[in-house]
């Protein structure tokens, strides 16, 4: 076997990679939705360009704009890359298809790599195009500079898929077989967490620089990879361009190519040894797993788990859920990456003095959108297919199924993040604790919100297909969601403002059990009497 | 057993099932077989509940599916073709999953699972220990079909049972499901290998192009279409090729 990037085989590859992540394709195993989730998200994202783009003639300078665009496109394409890296790479299901096919390492890389930079390039334009049109306005910008800019972010988002594909290529090749799921998984959330934290803390520190006075002696700047892209853009297409900013858009363009070149030639090897290991029977350890233990006997026994999940069913999907989010690795990331905002943000909550306490609380409130987050999480599944289970089996009602996923979540993901949350808020206020009070209609409103999942037909856990893109698509719902929380809590901080501070507790408390019982009252009647089926 | 009236299934203007009509008495070992794309598998869902039927009738021990599709489920036991499972489980906790859906009380469940898994040779510690993705295709199948029979269904379908199973393996089962079908079972054999549809199957069912084309005891087929073996008579039925003719002249021109 040639170890050369075979065209033929790439161009295959190529296609039939391309036509798997774009065909709309039925998206569970109920009823014959068939989704196109990418034109939508790359809508959002070009409006968001185009927000960006608009500041334009407000900043002080073509690289303070650049580097600004750079930045916010880093994080959003880099989270991306990470994901998308991670699904493509390792995709167990690829050792069947092509495991005994004649594909060498390079070629297979190769073409996952520019699969991976098709969807993050699409993205990457779609955030990038508001800027590249209207950046000709900032005050030293040349009339290309659209032209230019588009070009320094397909080297940012080569340079962002190089880097995950290194990086997971770093760790298919030093890992052994064991460590190695774990470690991928562990590495994902951990840079999902990290890529959240600093899109949340370098607006903070950017306002503590001086963006007008000599950015040349800020070394800790130049450090940063979008400074190096953004340098580029004011090399070739700013009045003002320094040789510092010369020097950086040259460094930028040489580790591009350098980690491109490594990712697809010097690294493949590790990838094909770690994608058969993803997919290969491990060797069963002696003991059974801690977590399905406890989850087996101990809680099942109690008489007030058996109260709060009657059941069989939903205790069932219970137990399905907590091991599938204890267990699996693709439903730990998509949490991760959907939860790591509520994890991130009370951090954030401590460095904000301004705020006068208002932070944390409001942020107990965002808690409300977890749930619906978490829900659609669990509902996704790269093997869809398991869950027909449900439809074979005599489950009376999909209500069984929704309640124990939505208990599941609530307990397992909810709870967590409502005591870190409140442990924050504690500390934060701790001077004046009786604010943590406006907290409560906020907690409140985490049971009605966490129905709004159960609205949308028959919730079935672990039956839609994952498809590029899904995590994206959610945040509008996210946001629909977050409208009457934000309704509420705008309602509350204006009759506390004008004194009524024991009304606005008691009539948010009390519309949040409203809302309860009202959407209770709506999921169950949307279930249907009959049992499961497919609706074609 | 079950009865199938004028079972039709549409997918826009496709016609997958074309009003089928069929009567299985209790305890018949049926074999379901057809062509690729013959309405086998759309039949079998409309007969679990998972398709809704476009018209017609389709009842099991005098239920409607359509009407009450959760007593139906109570009484069937599902081999799906797919095999499909939830792989981040272990094959124990999938079971229990399975006897949870089917309501059978906790204290049977250990034993009923335990009893099963001794029958196929399943290590009980690795069937606690290890999630369904790291078994072989073979020992997810006998999950899946511990799963079919845990709660002792009066009915069952198996699509393509054998499917990575071992020799000794698939002789037990056969055995098993003959031996169930003595019991008063009602079972349908849905596969594509004909020769143990022919040695286990009293009866056989052949579908092509949504229709019901022949139906009757192996001898009786095989009388009509005066072939030697189940797979001729299949051959006749469902093709107006001479397929040997035809493998022979593809070799041909394979090798010039």
């Amino acid at each position: 076997m040639t170890q050369g990037i075979d065209r033929h085989q790439l161009k295959a590859l190529l296609r039939a990679y391309f036509v798997i992540s774009t065909r709309a394709m039925p998206v569970g195993i109920t009823g014959n939705k068939r989704v196109r989730t990418l034109p939508f998200i790359l809508a959002i994202y070009a409006v968001l360009g185009f927000v960006l783009g608009a500041m334009a003639p407000i900043v002080e300078s073509t690289f303070v704009f650049a580097l600004f665009v750079h930045t916010m496109a880093f994080f959003i394409v880099g989270t991306m890359a990470l994901n998308e890296a991670a699904e493509v790479l390792f995709n167990a299901r690829d050792v069947d298809v092509f495991g005994f096919r004649p594909v060498n390492g390079p070629t297979l890389v190769l073409a996952k790599g520019l699969t991976i930079l098709g969807f993050c390039g699409a993205m990457a334009l779609a955030v990038n195009l508001g800027p590249a049109v209207l950046g000709f306005l900032c005050k030293d910008a040349h009339g290309w500079f659209g032209a230019v800019h588009l070009v320094s972010a397909a080297f940012e988002t080569v340079f962002l898929c190089a880097v995950a594909v290194c990086s997971y290529g770093v760790i298919a090749r030093f890992l052994g077989a064991e460590r190695f799921q774990r470690f991928v998984t562990a590495a994902q959330i951990a840079s999902t967490l990290v890529l959240v934290l600093g899109f949340q803390v370098l607006p903070r520190l950017a306002r503590r620089v001086d963006w007008s006075g000599d950015l040349d002696s800020l070394s800790a700047l130049w450090l940063l990879p979008p400074a190096w892209f953004a340098a580029l853009d004011v090399a070739l297409a700013g009045k003002s361009a320094t040789s510092t900013a010369t020097i950086a858009a040259a460094f930028g363009v040489a580790v591009t190519i350098g980690l491109a070149w490594l990712g697809v030639l010097r690294l493949p090897a590790g990838f094909t040894g770690a994608e058969s290991r993803m997919g290969a029977p491990a060797a069963p350890s002696s003991a059974p797993p801690a977590t399905s233990k406890s989850v087996e006997s101990g809680w099942s026994r109690w008489r007030v788990w058996r109260s709060w999940m009657p059941d069989p069913a939903e205790r069932a999907v219970f137990r399905l859920c907590v091991t599938y989010v204890l267990r699996d690795r693709a439903l730990k990331v998509r949490l991760a990456a959907s939860l790591a905002y509520f994890l991130v943000l009370p951090i954030l909550s401590l460095m904000d003095e301004k705020s006068g306490g208002a932070m944390p609380i409001v942020l107990v409130w965002m808690l409300g959108v977890a749930p619906l987050s978490a829900l659609e999480s669990v509902r996704l599944s790269s093997t869809p297919e398991g869950a027909e289970l449900f439809l074979f089996t005599p489950v009376q009602r999909s209500i069984a199924l929704f309640q124990g996923a939505r208990k599941a979540v609530l307990l397992c993901i909810v709870l967590p993040l409502v005591v870190w949350s409140m442990g924050v808020a504690g500390y934060v206020l701790r001077d004046t604790p009786e604010k943590l009070l406006f907290a409560l209609p906020g907690l409140l409103m985490i049971g009605p919100m966490s129905l709004v999942s159960g609205l949308r037909g028959d919730f079935i856990p672990l039956s839609q297909a994952v498809r590029s893109g899904e995590r994206a698509s959610q945040v509008l719902a996210m946001f629909l969601t977050m409208l009457p929380l934000a309704m509420i809590g705008s309602g509350v901080a204006i009759a506390v403002h004008f004194g009524y501070v024991r009304t606005a507790l008691f009539g948010s408390t009390a519309l949040a059990l409203a809302l309860h019982a009202g959407l209770s009252a709506l999921v169950r009647r949307r279930s249907r009497a009959a049992s499961l089926r497919r609706v074609t | 057993m079950i009865r199938l009236q004028k079972l039709t299934k549409r997918f826009g203007t496709f016609e997958a099932v074309r009003g089928i009509d069929l009567d299985i008495p209790a305890g018949q070992l049926v074999g379901l077989l057809g062509p690729n794309g013959a309405g086998k598998s759309t039949t079998l869902k409309m007969l679990t509940g998972t398709l809704v039927p476009t018209s017609g009738i389709a009842e099991i021990d005098g239920i409607d599916v359509v009407k009450d599709p959760v007593a139906v489920k109570r009484i069937l036991g599902y081999v799906p073709e797919t095999g499909a499972v939830f792989e981040a489980l272990t094959g124990r906790e999938y079971l229990e999953l399975v006897a949870a859906l089917h309501g059978i009380p906790e204290r049977e469940v250990d034993e009923r699972i335990e009893r099963f898994l001794a029958f196929f040779d399943l290590s009980a510690a690795d069937t606690r220990s290890a999630p369904l993705a790291t078994f072989s295709k073979g020992m997810r199948q006998k999950i899946v079909i511990t799963a079919a029979l845990l709660h002792n269904p009066r009915v069952v379908f198996f699509d393509e049972p054998l499917n990575g199973l071992d020799a000794n393996a698939a002789l037990l089962f056969k055995t098993l499901v003959t031996s169930l079908a003595k019991e008063g079972k009602t079972v349908v054999w849905c596969s594509h290998i004909l020769d143990v549809v022919e040695r286990i199957c009293e009866r056989v069912v052949i579908i092509h192009q949504g229709r019901v084309i022949e139906d009757g005891a192996v001898p009786a087929i095989l009388e009509r279409t005066r072939a030697t073996s189940l797979e001729q008579a299949f051959n006749q039925l469902t093709s107006t090729q001479n397929l040997t003719q035809r493998a022979e002249d593809m070799a041909r021109s394979m090798t010039k």
